[in-house]
């Protein structure tokens, strides 16, 4: 149980990451930097989309795609 | 007692006594066949090739985002070079990734394609009737454990040879973010040993050598019976599990943050 409490906590920390980078969007429009620029990769996204687009239906699959689509 | 009734109820005990021995004749010959075609096989692998080829003619089809369409390009090709094993024996199985980066292509697109290719580690106990899954993501360990699922396989005539072995289609459908799609499994009677690759287990009436899932295909390249070494699959005793509902909500919620963007 306590395992599970972890993992979840883990998701939320992951989410809390992302969410960081969303605020971070501004930044990147104000500071134009290419740090910022590759936190904002729209590839990202775009791979998510075509994950679920081609068929894709495992949340945790999105989930890595969109950690490494810039990388 | 009339003895009338009684003929009548002497024929009857008679007729019910003939359908028994009938009955018994029945089970007998399907007990017989199915002990004898298990004897045939006790354990074995099955290596199985890895595609995305139906999930790229969807994204291709759709006119998805063509950054999109190229990262995947790219990963469809990569994919080729991963394959899984399926090692069985009467009552385990393990469904595992080879340990082998697909070469000749970016650090992104190998892992991509491992990605797409591999859910983690799947063991079935079907004397339990349960599933383990062991996943690694970002570091940390999840434990899935679940009954075997029930599927609605809609079984057809239609079949195919698959190495030496006369393979039959079954198919259903999926509901998913993206749409409803179908799944195809081709299934060998011939093995009549109910796993397959991930979580297609304990429904079909044989050894799946080929499936297409919404996004992954698994296509069967080599088959090894019996091999003369034991096989030796382990079920894993892990310490702390989650439930599927328990990893799919978190899953959800991971998911819904992704799409709220």
């Amino acid at each position: 149980m306590k395992k599970s409490i972890g993992i979840f906590g883990a998701f939320l920390i992951m989410s809390f990451r992302l969410s960081a980078k969303e605020d971070n969007k501004a930044s990147w429009i104000s500071n134009e930097t290419m740090e910022t620029m590759e936190l904002f990769c729209d590839a990202r996204w775009a791979a998510v989309d075509g994950y679920y687009q081609g068929g894709g239906s495992d949340g945790s699959k999105a989930a890595q795609i969109f950690a490494i689509a810039c990388g | 007692m009339n003895p009338i009734n009684n003929v009548y109820l002497f024929s009857t005990l008679e007729k019910s006594l003939e359908q028994m021995k009938n009955l018994k004749l029945f089970l007998g010959v399907l007990m017989f066949c199915s002990f004898y075609c298990n004897s045939q096989v006790s354990e074995g692998k099955i290596l199985y090739n890895v595609n995305i080829d139906i999930f790229m003619e969807r994204i291709n089809s759709n006119n998805s985002n063509s950054s999109a369409n190229t990262l995947f390009k790219d990963v469809a090709k990569a994919i080729k070079d991963v394959s899984m094993t399926l090692s069985f024996n009467q009552h385990l199985s393990k469904f595992e990734v080879n340990k082998t980066m697909p070469s000749d292509f970016s650090e992104k697109t190998s892992k991509l394609a491992l990605i797409m290719a591999n859910k983690g580690v799947y063991y079935t106990n079907k004397k339990l009737g349960k599933q383990l899954l062991v996943r690694t993501f970002q570091g940390d360990n999840f434990n899935v454990l679940s009954e075997i699922e029930e599927r609605n396989w809609t079984l057809t005539r239609e079949s195919k040879k698959i190495g030496d072995f006369t393979c039959y289609k079954a198919t259903m459908n999926k509901e998913t973010v993206g749409g409803n799609f179908p799944i195809t499994a081709w299934y060998t009677p011939q093995i009549p040993l109910s796993f397959g690759p991930n979580q297609f287990v304990g429904n079909l009436p044989g050894l799946i050598l080929e499936l297409h899932d919404t996004d992954v295909s698994y296509v069967c390249s080599t088959i090894t019976l019996n091999p003369k070494e034991n096989l030796v699959i382990e079920w894993p005793e892990a310490d702390e599990t989650m439930t599927k509902e328990e990893y799919k909500k978190t899953g959800d919620k991971l998911k819904k943050k992704l799409t709220k963007f």
